[in-house]
């Protein structure tokens, strides 16, 4: 008893070190690569779904795009964003911290695609999160914008204000 | 305002007075307008389609990224590419993508920013390719924010401990300030110098800096604080000083992984100690955790070793027989859900939401607060062969899940392009492009009719805008020529928007078939790398059974022998 006991103690005592096992059988490697044939096929068919969705459901003429970028330097912490469109709610988003430091490394979001008959519009952000010093912001951002015969993209930029630090909320139309 | 709504309300219609005219032609064209809708690969400005890949990329949706990078983008930016494959652990073309970029670096053909060094270091590092990976990693020195800069030294001084040089890997940290990362670091260089060294200061001291650099208030920095605990303590303990191991056991959570292990060796401790009734208070803690955790089984095989050294045999029996009693429990567990893994595969057992009637008592709660599919499930994915092979399922039925979506899309996409060409036909056929010309050559017939009257004057030929409406006249018969070419475009596009709806239709189809053979042989296969797994698990949950089995033989023997020399060995006390 007191051999078999001491035999599973000093096992135990070592957690740190790796524990010699015999080696796992594993995955036929046809599989895998038959695998990884299948998914980049569907990559392509996927890529190819959604251009022929955007063709059809958004063209050019009528295509709305609605982007957020973030400056290197914000110190805003974005919690969450809705867009409306003409008054109407059209999308909002809750964001995790790796989607805030994806759009501060220079990432940016496609926050809303749609299509829009051409005219007057307006387009109205509200920001929602924490700027310097733990401050908690709620910003709206209106843009009355023309549609007109060809596509509008149209970029929030979040930014920081060099004097006081608070948050400032730009609109880019390309 | 569009030039069409410029037509409708003014001058020119208002005068003509042939509204029906144009605004069927308005409309006609404006049809037609959507129909031939560039139909460019992303329309937009590279800036923004650029920004998309990247913001997809850095938070991880590799998949997304792949999808929005066309060949132009794969061909401009192959650090991305292959990033973005490797982390759809789609590995095949990884070495001839890097190839290409360090034939690149190598012709300077191309300029690599340092943001890409760092993710061919990465990307390497993944790999297990060290030296490439310091080679990508030098080349960043300096250029790196606060943040990166620890993720740096922390691939570069891991690289150093995998090539065996824990000096270099120590000076390599000397640069840190701190956090996660640097915390992670020193932790896998004590591991390295606990591996390769008798002398156990150095490994202490990483440990104990691993420890100063960690705040503890994430779930990550937590977790690693105490799995870096643990090793201290595992160390002092080895290294014979039961005392000190004992307060480093004491500081891990008791909701962590490696908490029943905790447990244990400071019952280890206190035995070495001769503390024989803290050992078993410390044991019987351990006892709340799942038996497929060892630790678990070793502290239930403890418990009755140490009554028996204090002298109280008739608790240390009934020890044996606990143990004994959920070795064989657990062992009939074990057997259920092999059968049930053999009945219907790992994908339906483990891995998918399920209704399989007779399954409901292993989803049971047990006393913590995991299920047992969960307990089972944690420890298959400690396998590192399975969890890969989880990893590769998730991602096919990802696949699988997003063609039945586009299948549904399709079916919608089809039925809009009915309703769509059922529009365009009706629409065409109440305008008639050829009564229509007829109908603005009258007018231009009329128009100079009017204007070759001798009978008036200039002055009359312009209060009447006879050239104004004689220019609209043209500009409409020119506009109808121009709608007559969009009419064939229009109707070809259509055509062409439902040949490729029926195509896309048609490899949905054939890709989903395929995937569920895929996903199919797949199961198979996990299921037998679970199975074999839990044969270990059967083979060490029998061991564990004899032990205690043995343990109880060995006790009877005991009495049985002590019977002569000592009258009663139950007034025992603890020393």
């Amino acid at each position: 008893m007191l051999i078999a006991f001491g035999a599973s103690t000093s096992n135990a005592v070592e957690p740190a070190k790796e524990k010699k096992e015999t080696k796992p059988k594993s995955i036929d490697p046809a599989l895998i690569k038959e695998a990884e044939q299948l998914k980049k096929e569907l990559i392509q068919l996927n890529s190819e779904l959604y251009q022929f969705e955007e063709d059809l459901l958004y063209p050019a003429n009528t295509q709305l795009g609605v982007f957020l970028s973030m400056s290197k330097d914000s110190s805003f912490v974005l919690d969450s964003i809705e867009i409306r469109l003409d008054d109407k709610l059209v999308t909002s988003y809750i964001y995790k911290d790796n989607e805030i430091s994806s759009l501060k490394n220079g990432g940016i979001q496609r926050l809303y695609l749609g299509s829009l008959a051409d005219g007057r519009h307006k387009l109205t952000a509200r920001f929602n999160g924490q700027g310097a010093n733990n401050q908690y912001f709620r910003r709206k951002k209106a843009l009355p914008f023309t549609k007109e015969q060809s596509a509008k993209f149209i970029q929030l930029v979040v930014t920081e204000s060099k004097t006081n630090n608070e948050p400032l909320f730009k609109v880019k139309a390309w | 305002m569009s030039r069409y709504l410029k037509l409708r309300h003014g001058k020119f219609v208002t005068k003509l007075a042939h509204p029906p005219l144009i605004i069927k032609v308005s409309r006609v064209l404006f049809l037609m307008a959507c129909l031939v809708a560039s139909p460019l690969s992303y329309s937009m400005p590279e800036e923004l389609y650029e920004g998309m890949i990247q913001f997809e990329l850095d938070r991880g949706n590799h998949f997304k990224a792949l999808t929005l990078m066309d060949t132009a983008y794969q061909d401009a930016h192959f650090v991305d590419h292959v990033t973005a494959l490797n982390g759809f652990n789609i590995n095949s073309d990884i070495d001839q993508i890097l190839r290409k970029i360090y034939l690149q670096e190598k012709k300077k053909s191309a300029t690599f920013t340092s943001k890409d060094y760092f993710k061919i270091g990465r990307l390497e590092y993944q790999l297990g390719r060290c030296k490439p990976a310091l080679r990508a990693f030098k080349k960043l020195k300096n250029k790196l924010s606060q943040e990166e800069k620890q993720e740096w030294i922390f691939y570069r001084s891991n690289c150093f401990i995998r090539l065996g040089s824990n000096t270099k890997a120590m000076q390599v940290l000397n640069d840190t300030v701190g956090g996660i990362w640097a915390s992670h670091a020193y932790y896998n260089l004590g591991v390295s110098y606990d591996e390769s060294s008798r002398n156990k200061s150095k490994a202490l001291k990483a440990f104990k800096l691993a420890i100063l650099l960690n705040k503890g208030k994430t779930l990550q920095e937590k977790a690693l604080k105490n799995q870096i605990n643990l090793s201290v303590g595992s160390l002092y303990l080895n290294a014979e000083k039961p005392d000190l191991s004992s307060s480093f056991f004491k500081k891990i959570y008791l909701d962590s992984p490696v908490a029943p292990q905790a447990l244990y060796l400071n019952g280890i401790a206190k035995l070495e100690l001769n503390d024989f009734r803290s050992a078993t208070q410390s044991w019987f803690s351990v006892k709340k955790y799942p038996l497929v955790n060892q630790s678990v089984a070793e502290a239930l095989l403890a418990i009755p070793y140490a009554y028996e050294r204090s002298g109280y045999i008739s608790q240390a029996l009934e020890a044996y027989l606990e143990a004994s009693n959920s070795f064989e429990t657990e062992l009939k567990v074990i057997s259920k859900v092999d059968g049930l893994l053999k009945q219907y595969g790992a994908a339906k057992i483990l891995i998918e939401d399920n209704n399989i009637e007779g399954l409901e008592w292993f989803l049971a709660k047990d006393v913590v607060t995991n299920t047992m599919k969960a307990t089972y499930f944690s420890y298959f994915m400690s396998n590192l062969e399975i969890y890969d092979a989880v990893e590769l399922y998730s991602e096919l039925k990802m696949l699988s899940e997003s063609m039945q979506f586009w299948s549904s899309q399709l079916k919608v996409f089809g039925q809009s392009l009915k309703n769509k060409q059922a529009t365009f036909t009706k629409k065409s056929k109440s305008f008639s492009l050829v009564k229509t010309q007829k109908k603005i050559d009258k007018l231009t017939h009329r128009i100079n009719s009017i204007q070759n009257k001798k009978l008036l004057t200039p002055r009359q030929i312009d209060r009447l805008q006879i050239r104004t409406m004689k220019t609209n006249a043209s500009k409409l018969s020119k506009r109808l020529a121009e709608l007559k070419g969009k009419v064939t475009q229009g109707r070809g596009q259509l055509k062409s928007q439902f040949e490729m709806n029926k195509e896309l239709n048609q490899r949905a189809k054939i890709s989903k078939k395929q995937l569920k053979v895929t996903i199919d042989k797949l199961d198979a296969q996990i299921t037998r790398l679970i199975r074999d797994q839990l044969g270990v698990l059967k083979t060490q949950m029998l061991a564990n059974f004899e032990r205690s089995e043995q343990g109880l033989v060995h006790v009877f023997q005991d009495i049985a022998e002590s019977s002569n020399k000592q009258k009663n060995r139950l007034d025992g006390r603890y020393k």
